[in-house]
């Protein structure tokens, strides 16, 4: 075997690294090789009393690389709004150590390990902790991970490659996912051609996977920060949303657009009465109710006989739209054999470790 | 004699008087002014002015008051208002002093009315001329400037109305009633004239003894503070204003302005002028009868004497409600009637000297009581129940007799009862002794006279002095600027801290921190354990998104809190929340203190009156324990301070109860002074709340904790 890690670094969030990591460490399972996990630094905003670690630690550690604590899995943590609070420049060195000896003792019991790079390349530049820094600490080859929706985001994976190249880092190749079906066609017909033409290799691209991307309650419940009023919260936490709708308008109006589809999170004021009532006459997932206003005690029994989860939160409906469209889905004990199928179908795995 | 009172002199003693729109057609407005005229005797000249005529009702007409060859005191316009402006101009140009303008059209119907409106105000200014109304009834004094068919007889009530049907409906009234009035002066638009120059008039009038109004509205609450507290130290002012309201509350986004209600400024002007309040037509007439034939008490505790036990004792409860003092009996007056009364009567006080009662007996009970000093008994109230031996008028004319006898104490009376003892009412009312039906109403108007005892004694507001702290006004001018600079009307908890820390309030120590390590530096030299809070405008409630962490021990815990409070309020606060940092504060630590108690201190800005001040009981049910009390700002000195925060329940336990120290009142007082200071200061602000304030034992001061203040955008 050739490489011993490679290190998933991204252009920009929602890349799929996690979903590669998970598939590639499957996948050399399958392979009679011995994987590792490894994420150098973890996000200290993501930290849950519950979890006490980073969600990608959380998560990856849950589902596949039980042999290592959270702690050697992830050395340190850093909150990404306000890393300069925590860490200057002239003290990162003793944390690169830090990460350095970790990766060490992960490295020295695996075979190959899967390092998950930050939320982009560029992220703790300024503190010399960047996903290529670490690279060039380590010896590790870099796989740039870029989501594309148009020509702009190819600019991001350019830009990212010739950094790589610039700071003298091997990059083992890219991996380029269509974040919606249109970018296919451009990323077969444009993009690859001309990643060819540039002598950089593309090492395959993640299928949009509906699955992937629906949120459960729990991540719900998280992003609107709310309280579950009504539902059995270990029974339902894994239940997936198909989509949002808000319920602002009149309680006619409203109907006619909640049956358009099923399995809806319906977001409308605890004081919305006759919207609630109506929606939980058709096929809707759950409602949110905004504004810290509880709903009448009708809502709540008829939500009970209808086995509805309900949910209060104390923002606007504004902000919890907001919080809801960027919720950021993971991936779900149920949902590895889908990252296996998606790295052994869509990426040539087998490059990682040659 | 002021400025004022010589300009109405020409409204109410005009020598000369000219009806501009008079008319020999009965039914027209000015016809019937004319005709009132002359039927109240007017003794004048009378120019009446109509182009049309040469001679109506026996006067000779001029086509405009230019033609008049005399001077003119006094112009009544009973024109259509689209014709009132010219006609004031020309009034303005022939020297009248004075004009009352019946005419209606005016600032009531809005458009060019208010432009109407405007430009005679203007006109009337130029030429120094005095305007009653527009829209009004007119003006009754020596003789019927008005267009009220009804001219009441002489008397001694001066009274304002600000509508005229009110006041067709009190002539009408008083008519029956045998009420007399010095003059009757119906307000319309208050365009210049209004109550405050009226009732400066009326203050210096020999005819009037009381004064008696009934408004909507106070049109300059400075105005009516000055004029208005030295008319009432002269005689009795007496109002009654409609609209006691709470939709007002409704629109206040403070503590303070949900507890004020819209009615509370105006019982508090009321009261800081010296102005006993009606609360119905009625009250307003049983007062204005009432100082006009009773004495002023000299003292605060009344007797009661009856000859039925449950009226007395209503008459007891009536006393406590409205806080008349009840009258303790010396052991020598408790001698004295044991000696002229029954076995079976009552000889303390509500004296009952029971259903039999002849009127010797209520004449010897009468005489014993009355005879105490001033200090025992001020005054007392007489009830009568028409019973098989009772002789109402006998009683009557007994008890006018004491009144004579005994003319510095109060007496009033209320004979309950209909055909009985009305004429016997009437002889009481007559000699000197209001009555009325019920005890209530004895007790309500034997109540406004002794307030009006002690507003004769108080000093004159206007010479009062107002403590004034030396204080750094310029840098609060400073961040009030920069507040709005910023776009924002609220305060950020640090700058409410420094513009107290001016002012001279204690506070929580408090800064702001834009990085973990600011944080960490104010934090020690705030001194450990601290308190930490996310500051942004758009965050309300801190708690909700986790930006408030308490009890930070450390350096350490310092840095992490301010980035857990950023990140906190960044993924669950609102989106378009401008995150300015996070306040570090001093925290507070009870359990060190001997006594807590929590209070609320608000400031609220009424249109009419200015800056009010509360205080009261805090904490986050202070909205529903309501146990606050309010007093404006005009003239708060500290014994207002003092007054204000005693009537509050939870004074007695600032006061120590069940073993506990006192509390520091000092300091409480100290900051009612100086906040009162700060909002005269900077009129804008608009509203200001410190809930709570916490109150230790007096040593340990207090600390206002949680502060909110709200400025003119």
């Amino acid at each position: 075997m050739g490489n011993r890690s490679i290190i998933l670094t991204s252009t920009k969030k929602g890349s799929g690294k996690s979903v590669i990591a998970i598939g590639t460490f499957l996948k050399l399972k399958e392979n009679n090789l011995n994987p590792g996990y490894f994420k150098p630094i973890g996000d200290s905003s993501t930290i849950t009393p519950k979890s006490l670690t980073d969600k990608d630690v959380s998560v990856i550690s849950a589902i596949v690389a039980r042999k290592f604590s959270k702690d050697q899995i992830c050395p340190h943590y850093l909150n990404p709004h306000y890393y300069l609070d925590e860490l200057l420049p002239q003290e990162s060195s003793e944390v690169m150590e830090k990460i350095k000896d970790a990766y060490d003792h992960i490295a020295g019991l695996t075979d190959f390990v899967i390092i998950e790079g930050n939320h982009n390349y560029m992220q703790y530049a300024s503190i010399n902790l960047d996903d290529i820094r670490i690279a060039q600490e380590i010896n590790a080859k870099i796989v740039i991970c870029a989501p594309i929706l148009d020509d702009n985001d190819f600019n991001l994976l350019i830009a990212a490659y010739n950094y790589c190249k610039l700071k003298g880092v091997d990059v083992l190749g890219v991996i380029i996912s269509a974040v919606k079906e249109p970018a296919e066609q451009r990323i077969a017909k444009i993009f690859k051609p001309l990643l060819k033409s540039m002598g950089i290799k593309v090492l395959g691209g993640l299928k949009n996977s509906k699955t992937l991307e629906k949120p459960i309650l729990a991540e719900v419940l998280v992003a609107v920060d709310g309280k579950l009023l009504v539902g059995d919260y270990i029974k339902i936490k894994n239940n997936k949303i198909d989509g949002f709708i808000i319920g602002a308008m009149n309680a006619d109006r409203a109907l006619s657009y909640i049956q358009t589809s099923k399995n809806l999170c319906i977001i409308t004021g605890g004081d919305r009465t006759e919207i609630a009532l109506n929606a939980m006459e058709t096929n809707i997932a759950m409602i949110v109710f905004t504004g810290n206003l509880q709903p009448k005690i009708e809502v709540l029994e008829r939500a009970r006989e209808k086995g509805i989860p309900i949910i209060l939160a104390s923002s606007d409906t504004f902000t919890i739209t907001q919080r809801l469209q960027n919720i950021h889905t993971e991936i779900q004990p149920g949902d590895i054999e889908l990252c296996l199928q998606q790295v052994d179908q869509n990426i040539d795995w087998e490059e990682f470790t040659k | 004699m002021s400025n004022t009172v010589k300009e109405l002199e020409s409204m109410f003693h005009p020598n000369s008087v000219a009806i501009i729109g008079a008319s020999s057609s009965p039914g027209k407005i000015g016809n019937t002014v004319l005709v009132n005229m002359a039927q109240s005797g007017y003794k004048g000249k009378i120019y009446p002015i109509n182009p049309k005529v040469d001679n109506i009702l026996g006067h000779q007409a001029y086509p405009t008051v230019l033609d008049v060859p005399e001077p003119i005191d006094l112009g009544v316009l009973c024109i259509p208002s689209k014709f009132c402006v010219p006609v004031v101009e020309e009034c303005g140009k022939k020297g009248v002093k004075s004009l009352v303008i019946i005419s209606a059209g005016f600032k009531e119907v809005g458009g060019e009315g208010i432009a109407r409106e405007n430009k005679i105000k203007e006109i009337s200014r130029q030429y120094n001329m005095r305007i009653l109304g527009p829209n009004c009834l007119g003006i009754i004094t020596e003789a019927n400037f008005s267009f009220s068919s009804l001219s009441p007889k002489k008397g001694h009530i001066g009274m304002l109305s600000q509508s005229g049907a009110m006041m067709t409906g009190l002539l009408d009234w008083a008519v029956e009633q045998d009420i007399g009035f010095s003059s009757f002066i119906s307000l319309g638009n208050k365009c210049d004239a209004d109550e405050v120059d009226f009732i400066e008039y009326l203050a210096q009038d020999e005819e009037t003894k009381v004064i008696a109004a009934y408004i909507e509205s106070v049109q300059d609450g400075d105005k009516f503070f000055r004029i208005v507290s030295e008319a009432t130290k002269r005689k009795p002012v007496i109002l009654l204003k409609s609209g006691r309201s709470a939709a007002g509350a409704k629109a206040a986004s403070s503590h303070t302005g949900a507890l004020a209600g819209s009615d509370i400024a105006f019982d508090l002007a009321f009261k800081k002028a010296g102005v006993i309040r009606a609360d119905t037509i009625s009250e307003l007439f049983n007062y204005c009868m009432t100082f006009l034939i009773a004495p002023i008490p000299q003292g605060d505790k009344f007797a009661i004497i009856t000859n039925a036990g449950g009226p007395g004792i209503v008459c007891t409860d009536a006393m406590e409600a409205v806080g008349l003092g009840i009258a303790r009996f010396a052991e020598d007056t408790i001698t004295k009637l044991k000696k002229v009364l029954p076995a079976e009567s009552n000889f303390y006080n509500p004296v009952d000297i029971i259903g039999d009662a002849p009127p010797e007996r209520y004449e010897n009970a009468c005489d014993v009581l009355l005879q105490t000093p001033e200090s025992e008994v001020a005054g007392g109230i007489v009830i009568l129940t028409p019973q098989a031996q009772t002789k109402p008028m006998e009683v009557a004319q007994k008890i006018t007799a004491l009144h004579q006898k005994y003319p510095n104490k109060s007496l009033v009376a209320s004979f309950i009862g209909g055909v009985s003892v009305s004429e016997a009412a009437k002889e009481l009312t007559h000699g000197g002794v209001p009555t009325y039906d019920f005890p209530e109403e004895a007790v309500k108007v034997l109540k406004g006279l002794e307030i009006y005892r002690g507003i004769k004694e108080a000093p004159l507001i206007t010479d009062k002095e107002i403590p004034h702290f030396e204080v750094m006004a310029e840098r609060v001018q400073e961040i009030f600027q920069s507040v709005r600079e910023d776009g924002r009307a609220v305060l950020l908890s640090y700058e409410t801290s420094e513009v107290f820390d001016i002012y001279g309030i204690k506070n929580p120590k408090s800064r702001l921190a834009q990085t973990a390590r600011d944080a960490a530096v104010i934090a020690s030299e705030i001194g450990f354990p601290v308190v930490m809070k996310i500051v942004s405008p758009q965050i309300l409630h801190k708690w909700d998104c986790g930006g408030v962490i308490l009890n930070i021990t450390s350096v350490q815990e310092a840095k992490d809190a301010f980035i857990q409070i950023m990140s906190n309020a960044k993924s669950k606060g609102p989106l378009n929340a401008d995150l300015r940092g996070v306040e570090v504060q001093d925290m507070i630590l009870r359990d060190n203190k001997k006594k807590v108690n929590e209070i609320i201190i608000g400031i609220n800005r009424d249109p009419q009156w200015g800056p009010m001040i509360m205080v009261g009981s805090g904490g986050i049910y202070a909205n529903y324990v309501k146990d606050v009390k309010f007093d404006l700002v005009y003239q708060y000195d500290r014994s207002d301070a003092i007054n204000q925060l005693q009537q509050t329940n939870i004074s007695k336990i600032l006061e120590g109860v069940r073993g506990e120290p006192r509390s520091d009142i000092d300091g409480i007082i100290e900051i009612l002074l100086r906040l009162s200071q700060l909002v005269r200061d900077f009129p804008e602000i608009v509203e200001l709340d410190i809930n709570p304030c916490l109150v230790f034992e007096a040593e340990a001061g207090y600390s206002a904790v949680d502060i909110k203040i709200t400025i003119k955008h």
